[in-house]
């Protein structure tokens, strides 16, 4: 029997709260929360706020302060200095994000010690979390957050996931192929950017697997795994990142395959020694949250080393100078090869 | 006017002549003969070296260097090493042993890769998927070695460029980087 939680929203624009309440009306076959809107505050199980108006960011100060034990959920584009414990609901509003972050809120709640959680929580990493506790090996899957992050926790399995109107596609995930015959490489990403629960998820025996591909043309899904996640990120360490963690690359992505992003070619070169985000952000000069989103699709395609030690920070005036020079003599180079 | 040097090498028939003149403001100088392997399939090979060039805007000077694949010229591979900004190692994947042919430019230039920024290009994946880039990636990895590896055809100018790219990126990060 699923329990019945509640909303309450702040700041939200007009035609935002309507989507909001539409939304809301799709956790009715849920399992687990089932979530209504409230006009009333007190009685809310979480609170929905703007962060992205200077009101909603006072009201997440005194809430934080008064030490509410509701969820918190902050409806912002970057959701940058957000307090710990507040999980981010990227704009624009989507049903996908909204719904995962209504099943971490559920979370909370149903653990009965969301506020406990709230401060043992370390920072942006463990906010949108997305991974899953199970890792059991029954037939179907239930849980909370994304595919994606379901799929790279169970990166030794094949599984077969179904959507709600009975399209499939099968994740070989070791072998990291995928199999469709009805779904668009679009449609897959956004199936990877959906909670769990709105996906019917197997585990499939290596004879089940092996029938069941036989005439479907094998797709590989790295590309596919690291555009979404690149998508779904929102400047988010997954779950078990931290953001001042050390970071350092296990192997090179093939950024031929994965997109020749300049930015990510950087970052590929610098995390070759490893390093922190912040000293990856000092050094690209490229927003934190960037360097996040590349860290996590890093993480999903297991391309990092487990190596989570902080890394003693640098000042400034141990940094190595740029040499202006050789900086101009790259990007000489660049442009004459037209890059 | 500053002048800088970037490497290729690799077997022959992976395509370092060509990679060069997909990216040489003008025809790269070549050292050809007629190629007596017949197992190899082509009509000429490099016996000393290719030559390309880049004329930077503020004049400085790229050479684009290519060695002789034979080993027994392995000589000249230490020689055209020095002073060189970045290598390129270019793979023929339809060989008959292509991950121990990676293995012997990996030898050859083992003391150079301790500083020198690399970047390998696999060609022919598309026709001959055997062994597959994770394979080289394996043989990397046993080796402790971090180098960043794509698959390549030598004649699109965006991959040449690509694996230039590439050197770029850790040559900053070595100046750079943390």
């Amino acid at each position: 029997m699923p329990q019945t939680l509640r909303l309450f929203s702040s700041q939200l624009s007009v035609s935002n709260l309507l989507t909001l309440k539409i939304f809301l009306g799709l956790t009715k076959t849920d399992r687990v929360a089932v979530w209504e809107y409230t006009d009333d505050p007190e009685a809310a199980t979480a609170v929905l706020i703007d962060t992205d108006t200077p009101e909603g960011r006072s009201q997440v100060k005194e809430w934080v302060d008064r030490k509410k034990s509701q969820v918190l959920i902050a409806f912002s584009d970057k959701g940058i200095g957000l307090p710990n414990g507040v999980l981010l609901l990227s704009r624009p509003l989507r049903s996908a994000d909204l719904l995962a972050v209504l099943q971490e809120a559920a979370t909370h709640c149903t653990s009965g010690s969301a506020g406990q959680e709230r401060g043992k929580s370390s920072g942006p990493a463990a906010q949108v979390s997305a991974l899953l506790e199970e890792t059991n090996t029954s037939a179907s899957f239930t849980g909370t957050g994304r595919v994606l992050n379901f799929l790279y926790k169970n990166h030794d399995k094949a599984l077969k996931a179904i959507d709600r109107v009975g399209r499939s596609v099968i994740f070989d995930v070791w072998r990291r192929r995928y199999y469709t015959i009805n779904l668009t490489r679009t449609e897959v990403e956004d199936l990877l950017a959906s909670p769990v629960r709105s996906v019917q998820i197997q585990e499939m025996s290596s004879n089940d697997l092996a029938k069941e591909i036989q005439n479907i043309k094998a797709q590989d899904s790295d590309p596919l795994f690291w555009t979404a996640a690149l998508a779904i990120s929102n400047g988010q360490l997954m779950l078990g990142l931290l953001l001042e963690g050390f970071y350092k690359l296990n192997r090179w992505p093939d950024l031929k395959k994965l997109g020749a992003d300049p930015l990510h070619m950087k970052l590929a070169a610098l995390l070759r020694s490893g390093g922190t985000i912040d000293h990856l952000a000092h050094f690209t000069k490229a927003p934190v949250e960037n360097i996040i989103d590349f860290i996590n699709a890093c993480q999903v395609l297991h391309y990092l080393e487990n190596q989570q030690k902080s890394m003693p920070s640098v000042s400034p005036v141990e940094q190595k100078k740029p040499s202006e020079e050789k900086r101009g003599l790259f990007a000489r180079i660049r442009s004459r090869l037209g890059i | 006017m500053n002048e800088y040097k970037i490497l290729f090498t690799g077997t022959m028939g992976a395509g370092k002549t060509t990679a060069i003149g997909s990216v040489s403001e003008a025809a790269p100088i070549v050292t050809d003969v007629a190629n007596t392997d017949l197992s190899l399939g082509k009509e000429r090979t490099t016996v000393g070296l290719d030559f390309g060039l880049l004329t930077l805007a503020s004049g400085d000077r790229i050479r684009l260097f290519g060695t002789p694949g034979q080993q027994r010229f392995d000589f000249l591979w230490k020689i055209l090493a020095k002073s060189a900004i970045g290598l390129i190692i270019l793979v023929d994947n339809s060989r008959s042993d292509p991950l121990a042919d990676l293995v012997v430019y990996l030898d050859g230039f083992a003391e150079d890769l301790s500083v020198l920024p690399c970047a390998i290009g696999i060609g022919r994946l598309d026709t001959h998927p055997v062994p597959t880039l994770e394979d080289y990636i394996d043989i990397l990895a046993n080796r402790n070695q971090l180098v960043p590896i794509m698959s390549v055809d030598v004649r699109r100018r965006e991959d040449v460029v690509l694996l230039i790219d590439t050197l770029l990126a850790q040559l900053e990060a070595n100046t750079f980087g943390a």
